[in-house]
């Protein structure tokens, strides 16, 4: 395959296809529907897709290795319900249960990590089988009922300065330090380095197996502090809590840019992103009436075209690279 | 006259790790057949065994279709969707015609084109196959959930049940579907061509491609098998239930089906495993659930136990192969 020396459209449309869609979902929605332009459905918005960031960009990092983590949805139910538990039944304070929270899904993480980078397990798998094993074990110790969080937490999910709401304060926070964690510290620079190119990053001395690890880690944490966050929102923990969250993180990620195969994508720009067009177009439909089961038929085709985005630059950047044998 | 050994090759002590996972296997039968004689002598009655294998046969016939995906180094997580959508469809076109022979051709079809979608978005778009299937996956039970409003689906003509779950010598329609599926499968990947590329795909695609093996193609025929027999299986499992619904695609079914093909010595890393080894896993695991319900496990720690099962096996598997 030839290399073009110009730019093509095909190339054009994967690389900034993602800003069209979302600019032209946004104006759509805005001519179409009365109050989706509001400063106050868009601070909504918002505030109810930073749990989903935060937990994207969790799962970012161990994508960004080439592997895949999802188990997180599992993770934040898991963790949230061992939290919610142990204020009930065991006297814990607000602070300490979230503290046991985050430790949880440090916990989960860690089992992950072990498993795949100690023991070499597919990472797919693996987290296959701990996505179930996790959702079991909550459901077993929460008898699969709902439990309400204290009176007392109950609203400081929904604190707000102004229209903006504290955990887009917290959620931005968030993403920038990981976007710097990524782009300018050395644990970063490895992970980037696994995902391109695993051999050549061993091969050099890089501690390949510990960041793998460690990225595991990271995202089990991430996952039980989105599960914190949407609890808080919600005021309680649902036996749904991060049902299908694995799928709508993995969404973010690769509508986001943030290649499947590893190595590339930038998370400053591609979470927030990514989590607005799916928050958006579910707001949207919702705005314009539609049926609440289509919402899964909609987010299941955008995030089928933005992989093809993805397949069509892994493809170019192979083919840049010569490593394609033509078929 | 004896064939002289490669000296190149460390035959003897390969040989001894190839076969450590089927006789851990083995162990695992023993202990659970064990359990299951000491909870319940009737459990080895032969009505008792054909109970079990037409409980099994469903998990058989999905791990089936798997399998060949699995040696190509894909994976198609949406079997059990599009199972479900293909018998929703299925019975609403009998309900509607009245006709029984429509239902299984509507099936059939409708399980056919689900895998040929995953089969050009994998083999043509060159897309990441297990999240294309799982995108698939929430489409199609979206879609299931959309169409039937999460209500069950009756009506079935009887003359459709009546067939179906007839009992020719004793032994269950299902049981033989299986069993013909199994020696069908078995003979088309271990002695045709095509079977034989399916391995070769696995182990090394370039080298595959190198060969001159047509490489798409023998991977979207892996996920078009993978539709064909989720459709089979809801023919099967439709006239068992005497209705369908969006809940027979219930995500736990996933879980077994991986679980069952890795039992059952089928590698997710590809190139490796047969089809009756699979269908052994499904009986393996159609076991150790009614083992799990005897001892009185409850269903969600059965989960528990299911994901660490499949997790030691593709973990010592990874072992013993390197």
């Amino acid at each position: 395959m030839a290399v073009r020396k110009h730019p093509s459209f095909r190339q054009f449309l994967a690389d900034r296809g993602f800003f069209i869609v979302l600019a032209l979902t946004f104006a759509l929605f805005s001519v179409a529907t009365d109050n989706f332009l509001s400063v106050g459905n868009v601070f909504g918005v918002i505030h109810s897709m930073t749990p989903l960031a935060v937990m994207s960009v969790g799962m970012a990092l161990v994508v960004m290795t080439g592997k895949i983590d999802i188990s997180v949805g599992s993770v934040a139910f898991l963790s949230t319900s061992i939290g919610v538990i142990a204020m009930r039944d065991y006297g814990f304070g607000p602070l300490a249960a979230c503290a046991l929270t985050l430790l949880v899904g440090v916990v989960c993480g860690a089992v992950n990590g072990v498993l795949v980078a100690r023991f070499g397990v597919d990472p797919l798998i693996t987290t296959l089988g701990s996505m179930i094993a996790f959702r079991g074990l909550g459901l077993q110790l929460t008898n699969s009922v709902m439990l309400q969080l204290p009176e007392a937490t109950r609203a400081s999910g929904n604190i707000a300065v102004g229209p903006v709401y504290l955990d887009i304060l917290f959620g931005a926070l968030v993403i920038v330090g990981f976007h710097y964690l990524h782009t300018r510290r050395p644990f970063g620079r490895v992970l980037t380095a696994i995902g391109n190119d695993v051999v050549a990053a061993n091969k050099v001395g890089l501690p390949v197996d510990r960041v793998v690890f460690q990225s595991f880690v990271i995202s089990g944490l991430m996952a039980a502090v989105a599960g914190t966050m949407t609890a808080l929102q919600l005021g309680a923990v649902t036996a749904f809590l991060g049902q299908g969250a694995e799928f709508n993180a993995l969404a973010v990620i690769v509508v986001g840019g943030i290649s499947l195969t590893g190595g590339r994508g930038n998370l400053l720009v591609g979470i927030p992103l990514g989590a607005a067009l799916f928050e958006f177009i579910r707001n949207g439909l919702t705005h314009l009436g539609a049926d609440p089961y289509s919402y899964r038929l909609v987010g299941g085709v955008v995030i089928f075209v933005a992989m093809y985005a993805d397949a069509i630059r892994t493809k170019l950047l192979a083919s840049r690279r010569k490593l394609i044998i033509d078929g | 006259m004896s064939v002289q050994a490669d000296p190149t090759l460390p035959a003897p002590r390969l040989r001894l790790r190839q076969y450590l996972p089927s006789l851990i296997l083995l162990v695992l039968v023993a202990t659970l057949l064990t359990v299951m004689w000491a909870y319940m002598p009737n459990f080895f009655r032969l009505n008792n065994i054909i109970n079990i294998l037409l409980q099994a046969s469903i998990l058989g016939l999905l791990a089936i279709g798997m399998t060949g995906v699995l040696i190509t180094g894909g994976i198609d997580l949406s079997m059990p969707a599009n199972m479900a959508l293909a018998a929703v469809l299925g019975t609403m076109a009998m309900r509607s015609t009245g006709s029984a022979a429509i239902g299984p051709v509507v099936m059939l079809a409708v399980g056919l084109a689900l895998g040929a979608v995953n089969a050009v978005a994998v083999a043509r778009l060159k897309m990441i196959p297990f999240v294309v299937t799982l995108s698939t996956m929430t489409v199609v039970s979206g879609t299931c959930i959309w169409i039937t409003n999460s209500v069950s689906i009756t009506g079935l003509p009887p003359s459709y049940t009546h067939t179906l779950l007839a009992k020719p010598f004793g032994i269950p329609v299902g049981v033989f579907a299986m069993v013909l599926f199994t020696v069908i499968a078995s003979f088309v990947m271990q002695r045709c061509v095509p079977g034989r590329w399916l391995y070769t795909v696995g182990l090394n695609p370039r080298a595959a491609r190198i060969g001159r093996v047509p490489v798409d193609r023998v991977i979207a025929g892996a996920y078009l098998a993978a539709g064909l027999m989720a459709g089979v299986t809801a023919v099967l499992l439709t006239a068992r239930l005497g209705s369908a619904s969006a809940n027979m695609g219930a995500d736990a079914l996933t879980l077994d089906i991986i679980a069952a093909c890795v039992v059952g010595g089928v590698s997710t890393f590809g190139g490796v495993g047969r089809a009756y080894g699979a269908v052994f896993g499904a009986i393996l695991i159609t076991v150790l659930s009614n083992v799990m319900n005897l001892a009185g496990v409850s269903f969600y720690v059965g989960l528990v136990i299911k994901g660490a099962v499949i997790v030691a096996f593709v973990a010592a598997e990874h072992r013993w192969r390197h």
